[in-house]
């Protein structure tokens, strides 16, 4: 007697990335500690992302590397949602340098994760996830760019951010014997490639005089989908009769969204060792696309003519549900206290805070975009040490920073008294730390 | 820190220093699966449910917790003993054993393992307006007695026990048939629950509909002129043809809401049934449907009952005993929500 089995081939394929850890978390710690309230005020290698014309104010080349750690204490009613936390190391170089007599200068920067390089994160349309928290911080992000001076008082730059993508082929071929599964013989395939998806930046500074700084970013949007096609096709052998069967699974899925943003900053030196600088960004956040999957699939068997089999029906397509996210308007603000400690070494003390109002409309119905107002409280602290020896010719400094994020409590009443999901609050905290170590070379 | 000294380039160094940290961590590991996989999220532990599996029942074949072709188990009501919803647990059920017909008492020390002790015949078809056979029993603790309500041909009848056992009949229905209303025959499936003590509802189906009725005593009932729940208008819907076997339950949003919950037995058209949901905030509201049914499949359930327990909803239903055509009898299944909770052995 021929055992049951069927043979099948499994095609899967996939596009998946996530989106921008920078946007939510900073990048570098001197402007991490203020909060990233410096459009108007950065000057290493964090400029790549906040400012690329400010990379052309540099006056030295300009190494760092950094680590960053930020746990996510995000909860739904009570429970923790447990999503991932952010680690990462962070680094960047800029070299400024002149093409004839017009300064000139080349950035890099880069977020890179420790943990995880990508991730996909597919959902149906009712279960609560921290939509923005936990998908988006878990990715590579590359930054290039360029700037120039073309006048003492005015800087312009702009360049390339990189997000890193996966596209993947899975593919099993073969027979699956059912009551001896040690009998199958399965073929497996795997195809993947790191892609990158790229969107442009572009920023100006303006210094009208030696105490004000002024900055203008903007930073286009970025979406990324996850796609995924199956399907299975053989035959059921059950000794008496076999049956054709065949399964086909289409989905796509919005897995990661960058809004569209426009920054304006100040800074002000107010006295020789004190900084403030304040940041005022536009985000796009109505742009915003459903992470829902719009999924279909269809189970086609065709049972002999006497054979009774029970299958179920084909469930309906998913179509995607608008989410409706609103324009935000994010305020930050930073501080800087330059503290001489003796001829060529300096400390420095640093605070900031930003409000981000959350995008997210009640979710009173069918979805559940968990989110909450943010309010982001930094601090840090630095030390520079200018000449401090032959290796390092111009300075070493090194920063840490801390960031706390609270997000109050937030409670979603649902019109409909059948909903599955109900009320419920959400709130949380996230922490991080980070440290970066700078060289200036000469 | 800002740094503003005169530039002086040695970018071939910075350049390999910089190429070497990013190498080393590119060599850092790649993740496993993402850690909010296994998060306790909201849910209203209302639906969906899920059948139970084979490796969370003791005996028998799952989902089902009372199967035989002969004995026909079906239309259950629930009710707990105990203060564990998986502990000891009575299903009242229509069967038919020793040659009798009628609503027999089950128990269960597991909420799952029925045939552990043998069943107590507690009502049988007895007046005459009951016309010979009763049915669809709906058990529930009341100050110190258990109330039985049930289906007759002549409407919905009472009996009231003070052990859950010996039920003493009222000798007339205290739903019978009412003409001139929607109604277009006699109440059965009766569904009942107590809002507050001395406010109590009556869920009912008549026809395609079901009904609703208010009372202070459970003896006197008043009904509502409308019906509280009619087929979905939406041809494909699973409810398309008729709504019936209400199972009423009052419950708490996680924010203290209170919400009506009425589970109940919808038919499409294709001849299916499911278990859906529809639910009010407040009494003058109409009941508004979940978005899907919150059991449905091939087995074709039918007459929810429910217990409700700390972070758990079970859910007795009448199924389909198995695909097979040898299976096609009744049987009383068991499902679980929500679905993520796995009942221990």
């Amino acid at each position: 007697m021929r055992s049951p089995a069927i043979g099948l081939t499994l095609l899967f394929a996939a596009v998946h990335a996530e989106a921008n850890p920078v946007d939510g978390f900073g990048l570098g710690s001197r402007s991490s500690a203020m909060a990233g309230a410096v459009s108007a005020e950065a000057r290493d290698f964090s400029a790549n992302y906040y400012n690329p014309s400010a990379l052309a104010l540099a006056r030295e080349t300009d190494l760092s590397l950094g680590y960053v750690f930020v746990t996510q204490r995000l909860k739904m009613s009570g429970q923790d949602s447990q999503v991932d936390p952010v680690r990462a190391l962070v680094g960047g170089v800029v070299a400024p340098g002149a093409i004839l007599t017009l300064p000139f200068a080349f950035g890099l920067a880069v977020h890179l994760p420790d943990h995880r390089l990508s991730r996909a994160r597919s959902s149906g349309p009712e279960e609560p996830r921290w939509v923005l928290w936990d998908n988006r911080p878990q990715l590579l992000y590359l930054a290039a760019n360029l700037a120039i001076r073309p006048v003492e008082w005015l800087s312009l730059g702009g360049g390339v951010a990189f997000l890193a993508a996966t596209r993947g082929r899975f593919e099993i071929t073969g027979t699956a014997v059912l009551p001896r599964p040690n009998d199958s013989e399965l073929r497996h395939e795997v195809d993947a490639d790191l892609t990158a998806v790229r969107y442009p930046s572009f920023g100006v500074t303006v210094e009208p005089s030696d105490w004000l700084s002024l900055g203008a970013v903007y930073r286009d949007e970025a979406q990324i989908e996850l796609a995924i096609e199956a399907e299975l096709r053989g035959e059921v052998d059950a000794a008496i009769v076999r049956v054709p069967a065949r399964y086909e699974l289409a989905s796509r899925t919005m897995n990661a969204f960058i809004p569209r943003q426009a920054v304006l900053g100040a800074s002000a030196r107010a006295s020789e060792h004190l900084t403030v600088s304040a940041d005022v960004t536009w985000v796009n956040w109505a742009a915003y696309r459903s992470p829902i999957s719009r999924s279909s699939t269809d189970l086609d068997v065709q049972p002999p003519p006497g054979i009774d089999l029970d299958l179920p029906p084909n469930p309906k397509p998913t179509s995607e549900i608008e989410p409706g996210f609103e324009n935000r308007l994010v305020p930050r603000l930073g501080v800087e206290y330059l503290l001489p400690l003796e001829r060529r070494v300096f400390t420095a003390l640093r605070a900031g805070y930003g409000f981000e109002r959350s995008p997210v409309p009640p979710q009173s119905g069918r979805t559940n975009f968990v989110d909450a107002d943010r309010h982001l409280l930094s601090a840090g602290t630095g030390v520079a040490w200018r000449s401090p020896g032959d290796v390092v010719t111009g300075s070493l400094r090194f920063d840490l920073h801390v960031l706390w994020a609270i997000l109050p409590t937030r409670t979603t009443l649902k019109d409909g008294p059948a909903n599955f999901v109900g009320d419920y609050r959400a709130h949380g905290s996230q922490l991080g730390v980070g440290g970066t170590l700078s060289m200036g070379l000469l | 820190m800002t740094n503003r000294a005169r530039p002086r380039f040695r970018r071939s160094d910075a350049l390999r220093r910089l190429a070497a940290a990013l190498a080393l961590g590119g060599c850092a590991t790649l993740a496993g699966e993402a850690g909010d996989l296994d998060a306790v999220r909201p849910n209203a532990q209302a639906g969906p449910f899920r059948l139970i599996t084979q490796a969370e029942l003791a005996t028998g074949v799952a989902p089902n917790v009372l199967s035989s072709p002969s004995a026909r188990y079906r239309e259950p009501s629930a009710l707990a003993l105990g203060e564990s919803l998986v502990g000891d647990v009575a299903l009242y059920a229509v069967a038919e054993l020793g040659g009798q017909s009628g609503i027999f008492r089950f128990r269960a020390p597991d909420a799952r393992t029925f045939g552990a002790e043998p069943p107590d015949a507690v009502l049988g078809a007895t007046e005459d307006w009951e016309g010979g056979a009763i049915a669809e029993p709906e058990a529930a603790r009341v100050g110190a007695e258990i109330w039985l309500f049930y289906s007759a041909a002549g409407g919905i009848g009472l009996a009231r026990s003070a052990d859950g056992l010996s039920f003493e009949k009222l000798p007339a229905p205290v739903l019978g048939a009412m003409a001139g209303t929607w109604e277009d025959g006699p109440p059965s499936s009766p569904g009942f629950v107590a809002l507050a003590p001395g406010d109590y509802r009556l869920f009912y189906a008549v026809g395609s509909r079901i009904g609703e009725a208010t009372s202070m005593d459970g003896i006197t009932w008043q009904r509502r002129p409308e019906p509280a729940l009619e087929p979905s208008l939406q041809q494909d819907a699973f409810d398309s043809v008729a709504v019936g076997d209400p199972e009423p339950e009052l419950a708490k949003s996680a924010e203290g809401r209170s919400i009506l919950r009425v589970y109940y037995t919808g038919r499409g058209g294709n001849g299916t049934s499911g278990i859906g949901l529809a639910a009010r905030f407040r009494a003058p509201d109409p009941l508004a449907r979940a978005t899907s049914p919150v059991l449905a499949g091939s087995r074709n359930p039918s007459h929810p009952a429910l217990l409700r327990g700390p972070g758990l909803a079970l859910l007795f239903v009448s199924a389909r005993a198995g695909s097979p055509s040898s299976q096609d009898f009744p049987a009383i299944a068991l499902a679980v929500a929500p679905a993520t909770v796995v009942l221990p052995r």
